[in-house]
């Protein structure tokens, strides 16, 4: 029972982490520069060093290759700043 | 005091001053941790004498008995039987090594585990050779040609002189162990720590036994099998009765020069 | 930041850091192993290796974890701050040798997968003494992973610092995962109470500088909240949120006397929900956003240099003028009006968007005011 229950979440991140290689070679090679600017001219280090993280935590970067634009911080201020802007 | 210095790590030199301190600190760090290294590793409780002859192999020969765990007998040179029991490669028992069913005179590769008096042999995979014809029995003989498993007529079957019951019903309060980590491929080889280790050895097939200490911390081995004389690895990890305090209630049998206790194992009890 | 990344931007700095850093862990490694076989003659290699690097790598993360609050207590250790995303990987590195190790040492070569085995080996989930341990280990080093993962900047540029953080606070409770995973597995088994020891000292000593460095951050606020309230603004500093802000947009706060604020150096305000970095520099006044948009790092901590705001942690820079950081650095934070009034300074609490430059106030204006 609780082998079988091990074995399914193994497999579910195994999928899971596929899935991440897969977005990971493109994203490196094209899209990261799209995002982020400093990142198009990336050396080959700098892509193997970032590469387990994209793996890892690719949805997180789904949204901003689809939109070609960078996440913005939210502060308060930052936030404030944006409402006030907008009034 | 004067203008607190500040630093910026990018620049290719800090502070004087922050330097000085930056590098006392990082000396007094290294320090601390290597005296911390050296009292963790002092700290350590003792290692057990028991030896794995890792990678060194041996031939031996003798009779091989499936049930209820897999040993070897061999004649000792002044009379009488010796059993060695016998594990597989890893957290595996013998038993694809060897069969199953009834004994059968043969040759093994093997590596040698022992501690305390005990003896436990690796076999080396597809090392085992039934023999056909009479053989002397002594070690080192190259292999008979393999044949059927059964030695009928060839030599007779050792009398390991099997008593019932002889050390009386008795409740002993130990630890379940598997026989091969604890004496001597793993140290630590028992409690806690280990357990996980040990539930894989013993679902494996490797033989349990109850390791019993007396007030001197003396160990005793008793080889467990159910109330029918029979294997009891599976329901001991089934029941989670590994690596903790239990109490075991059983007939004590002899087996050649071994204990083994006859136990019910859904009677064994943990002690928490 | 404004260049391509590259794998690691080395400097000489960082080449210290770094040579300190594995020797003092080649140096931990050999004397744990070497007491360990002198005294231990009939240790196994593989429990030595396992022991060295699982202590190590526990070693390492209290220093992670001493080295923030340190910081705040005495702004003398922040070189230890520069580069600690390197103490990080190492302590994932040692975790994950120790943690690899142990899967092959207890789990492998068995009748399951040791990745399964890990979770399922030990199933007395029912009793607190006798409680798996490894699994504890196991998910401690994949947050430690996740924090070795997202070290480098792209990663604080493209999740934002905020979003980086939080995760990396993670490192808490990988912290406390260890602590069980040694409580709940060798602690049980040893009879010497060094170890046991150990780590009670390491998380008394933790628990201590933490409560310190919140203790003076408690002060600091403290300082600032008797400074507005004695201008008699409209509210303390922690209720004036936005709502109140839109009426009073005009309103500005007080934040200190001239005088009180340092050349070259700021004071802090916290207006609308953060806080705000009053810098003095060649007798004018601007003030920013006190996050630094790398990792948030304090901005007021920070100090003028070159004319330009650098940040305390990494040397990242702004401009005064409108928070941006020069070219070709893309970096920008929020920056807020300021006022000189009879020798007070003021600003006003609305925040206007990271980059928009602002007049700075000049001395010389609150003087023909007063
Ligand atoms: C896959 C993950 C992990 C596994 C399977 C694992 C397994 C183990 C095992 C089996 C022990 C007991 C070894 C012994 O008998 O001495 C142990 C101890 C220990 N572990 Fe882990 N561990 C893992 C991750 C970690 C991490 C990430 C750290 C620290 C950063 C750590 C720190 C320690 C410490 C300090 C000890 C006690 C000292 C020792 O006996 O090694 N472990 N671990
Ligand atoms: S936080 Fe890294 S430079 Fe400011």
């Amino acid at each position: 029972m609780l082998v079988t229950i091990v074995e399914g979440g193994l497999v579910a991140l195994g999928v899971y982490l596929a899935a991440g290689v897969l977005f990971a070679v493109p994203f490196l090679l094209n899209g990261a520069g799209r995002i982020d600017q400093d990142a198009a001219g990336g050396s080959r280090g700098f892509k193997l060093l970032v590469f387990p993280g994209v793996v890892a935590l690719w949805p997180l970067l789904v949204g901003p290759w689809r939109r070609s634009r960078q996440r913005t911080e939210r502060s308060p201020h930052r936030d404030a700043a944006i409402a006030g802007d907008r009034r | 005091m004067g203008e607190p210095e500040f630093y910026v790590g990018y620049l290719p030199r800090a502070p004087r001053r922050l330097a000085r301190f930056v590098r006392a600190l990082v000396i007094a760090l290294v320090a601390t941790s290597v005296v911390f290294a050296a009292l963790m590793a002092g700290s350590q409780g003792a290692f057990s004498n028991g030896a794995f002859e890792f990678g060194v192999e041996r031939d031996f020969t003798g009779w091989i008995e499936t049930e209820p765990y897999p040993m070897l007998v061999v004649e000792r040179p002044g009379g009488g039987w010796s059993t060695y029991l016998l594990s597989g490669v890893g957290k595996h028992g013998a038993e694809s090594e060897v069969g199953s069913g009834s004994g059968y005179w043969a040759s093994l590769r093997g590596s040698l585990i022992y501690r305390d008096g005990q003896t436990m042999i690796e076999v080396s995979r597809g090392s085992v050779v039934p023999q056909v014809g009479p053989d002397s029995g002594s070690f080192g003989e190259p292999a008979g040609d393999a044949g059927s498993g059964s030695a009928s007529g060839a030599k007779p079957q050792p009398d390991l002189s099997r008593i019932e019951g002889v050390g009386g019903e008795r409740t002993f309060v130990g630890e379940i162990v598997d026989s091969k980590c604890f004496l001597g491929v793993m140290k630590p080889g028992a409690t806690k720590p280990h357990r996980a280790c040990a539930t894989r050895c013993i679902s494996g097939g490797v033989p349990p036994v109850l390791l019993v200490r007396d007030g001197d911390g003396v160990a005793t081995y008793l080889l467990l099998v159910d109330e029918t004389g029979a294997s009891v690895g599976r329901q001991l990890v089934d029941r989670a009765l590994i690596a903790e305090p239990v109490r075991v209630h059983g007939k004590l049998d002899q087996l050649g020069d071994r204990w083994v206790l006859r136990a019910d194992p859904s009677r064994i009890e943990r002690i928490e | 930041m404004g260049h391509s990344y590259r794998a690691v931007g080395w400097n000489r700095q960082k080449r210290v850091y770094d040579l300190a850093l594995i020797a003092g862990i080649v140096l931990y490694l050999a004397t744990f192993v070497g007491v360990g076989f002198t005294l231990h003659p009939g240790a196994t290699a593989e429990t030595m290796l396992i022991r060295a690097l699982g202590t190590g790598a526990f070693l390492l993360l209290h220093l992670v974890l001493a080295i923030g609050p340190l910081c705040r207590v005495d702004s003398r250790f922040l070189p230890l701050l520069y580069n600690r995303r390197h103490l990080g990987v190492a302590t994932f590195v040692l975790g994950l040798l120790h943690g690899g190790f142990a899967l092959v040492q207890f789990h492998a070569l068995g009748d399951l997968n040791p990745l399964v085995s890990v979770f399922v080996s030990n199933p007395r989930v029912d009793s607190v003494a006798q409680f798996p341990f490894q699994p504890l280990g196991v998910i401690a080093l994949v947050i430690l992973f996740l924090m070795a993962a997202t070290s480098h900047d792209f990663w604080l540029a493209n999740l934002t610092a905020p979003v980086w953080k939080s995760l990396h606070m993670l490192v808490y409770l990988a912290y406390l995962l260890l602590v069980g995973h040694v409580s709940l597995g060798v602690l049980q088994a040893e009879t010497s109470p060094v170890l046991a020891g150990a780590v009670g000292i390491g998380m008394a000593g933790l628990l201590a500088l933490h409560l310190l460095a919140g203790a003076s951050e408690v002060a600091v606020d403290r300082g600032r909240d008797a400074a507005t309230g004695a201008a008699g603004s409209a509210a303390g500093h922690s209720s004036l949120g936005l709502s109140s802000l839109r009426e009073e947009d005009s309103a500005f706060v007080d934040v200190c006397a001239v005088s009180e604020i340092d050349e070259k150096r700021a004071r802090l305000v916290s207006v609308a929900g953060d806080r705000v970095a009053v810098f003095r520099y060649d007798g004018k006044f601007s003030a920013v956003s006190n996050a630094c948009q790398h990792q948030n790092g304090p901005l007021g901590e920070g100090c003028v240099i070159d004319g330009l705001i650098t940040c305390p942690w990494h040397g990242y820079q702004y401009r005064p003028l409108d928070g941006a950081s020069p070219e070709p650095f893309t970096e920008k934070v929020p920056t807020f009006r300021v006022q000189i009034r009879s020798g007070r300074v003021l600003i006003d609490p609305t925040p206007l968007p990271a980059g928009t430059p602002v007049e700075p106030a000049l001395i010389g204006e609150g003087a023909s005011d007063g």
